[in-house]
């Protein structure tokens, strides 16, 4: 039978592997505020699995009215999101650190899905190696920076490996420059 | 490009030029037969310890991962060795309040891996959030129920993780701190979910720096791994061309 007699710790002090949980409520507007993306966490559920919520709000100078409300397939939530005066809805990547399906997740104004990327679909957007996205990436597995929507207020852009990936919001297309 | 070698034996003057060809033949065919510097693989053992209850039921999950640990630390040229696992029934541990209390158990460098259901404690070191696993250099560490549930796969490399803590690795030093590395605290770090994305492949997670792998491999709880050696076919063909060679070269020098 084992005793446990532990020796005290002493030479090398612990060192976590521990992950933070995303917030449980973000909301970002469209750059002329038009529009207000809500994505909500419900807590009660594994932290590994798909549970946040996410609705779009219409906002005019005399109310803020809801367009639509759906249950994301994120897990447990999308990293990063961006919203368009146009109402489209960009999604980016998982809060798990992993490759990831729904690299790129682009709703039009209904919530529906109109198009889907996975990492591999970003690599080849981008003209790299799957190998160049890792050791650039500073926000999961190839993002080096939160995305922005860009001047023109049509596409989402993202910085990954050395290179920006652009979104277009009316379609989803991917380019990169 | 030609490149000079210095042979492992002096000519002997009154061997040449009369028996150069065959001598140095045979001095070649050695050289060329012997191994390619490379690192001499080291090795570490580990007891794996799987808790349970107190009356022996609801025992933590295990998996030692033994694909990726291996592809990972290979980067090292680091046999990782796994004893048998070992049941232990205490409700304490299984639901550890303090990492401390799991402790070094085996003797040696052996180290010890602990399989709990949850863990609340690591020295104190990490704030809230989900707690895969914790480590030190004082040669234990442990993994936690919450490395089953990340994904169909699992958390596949915080055991490896942790081994880096055993070995003397931190999250910040010897180079860590990128994505892809494993040493990476687990906020940052990029998890491989296919063995095809452990570096030096695919997407190159998991990596190693060589400032890490040099740290690891000096830890005390590494040793070297006896060898083991095969010779190749080509390799086997250049010893007999060998000694072939100094088989004729006696001859000849018997015969006169």
């Amino acid at each position: 039978m084992l005793t446990l007699a532990a020796t005290p710790v002493g030479a090398g002090a612990p060192a976590a592997d521990v992950v933070v949980l995303p917030p449980v409520f973000e909301a970002h507007s469209s750059p002329a505020g038009t529009y207000v993306l809500e994505i909500r966490l419900r807590e009660d559920a594994n932290p590994h699995l798909a549970r946040a919520t996410a609705t779009l709000f219409r906002v005019t100078s005399s109310k803020r009215q809801a367009v639509w409300t759906r249950e994301l397939p994120h897990r447990p939530r999308p990293r990063f999101f961006a919203v368009g005066d146009g109402g489209q809805v960009v999604l980016l990547d998982e809060w798990l650190n992993i490759r990831s399906e729904l690299a790129v997740m682009v709703l039009d104004l209904a919530g529906c899905t109109l198009v889907q990327f996975d990492l591999e679909a970003v690599r080849a957007a981008l003209g790299v190696p799957i190998s160049a996205l890792a050791p650039a990436a500073r926000h999961g597995v190839w993002m080096q920076a939160p995305p922005v929507i860009n001047a023109r207020g049509d596409a989402v852009e993202v910085a990954a490996a050395n290179r920006v990936l652009s979104i277009r919001l009316s379609d989803g297309k991917l380019s990169a420059h | 490009m030609t490149t000079h070698r210095q042979l492992p034996f002096a000519l002997n003057s009154s061997w040449w030029p009369a028996r150069a060809g065959i001598t140095v033949l045979a001095a070649a065919a050695l050289l060329l037969s012997a191994p390619a510097q490379a690192l001499p693989t080291k090795q570490v053992t580990i007891q794996p310890w799987q808790v349970c209850d107190d009356a022996g039921s609801n025992c933590a999950t295990t998996s030692l991962f033994a694909d990726f640990t291996t592809k990972i630390w290979a980067q090292a040229d680091l046999v990782v060795n796994f004893l048998g696992i070992q049941q232990v029934n205490s409700s304490a541990r299984l639901n550890e309040n303090a990492f401390a209390d799991l402790g070094h158990v085996s003797a040696g460098s052996i180290i010890d891996l602990w399989f709990v259901h949850d863990l609340f404690d690591c020295g104190g070191t990490f704030g809230p959030g989900e707690l895969y696993g914790c480590g030190t250099a004082s040669g234990w560490f442990a993994v936690t129920q919450e490395v089953f549930d990340f994904s169909l796969v699992g958390r596949v490399d915080t055991l490896s993780h942790e081994l880096g803590h055993v070995l003397g690795l931190g999250h910040s030093d010897f180079g860590a701190g990128g994505n892809d590395n494993l040493m990476t605290s687990g906020g940052s770090r990029v998890i491989a979910q296919a063995l095809g994305d452990v570096n030096p492949d695919g997407l190159g997670l998991e990596k190693l720096t060589a400032a890490q792998i040099t740290e690891a491999r000096s830890s005390s709880f590494t040793s070297l791994a006896p060898t083991v050696t095969v010779p190749e076919p080509g390799t086997m063909a250049l010893a007999g061309l060998a000694l072939l060679g100094l088989g004729l070269a006696r001859r000849t020098s018997t015969a006169r």
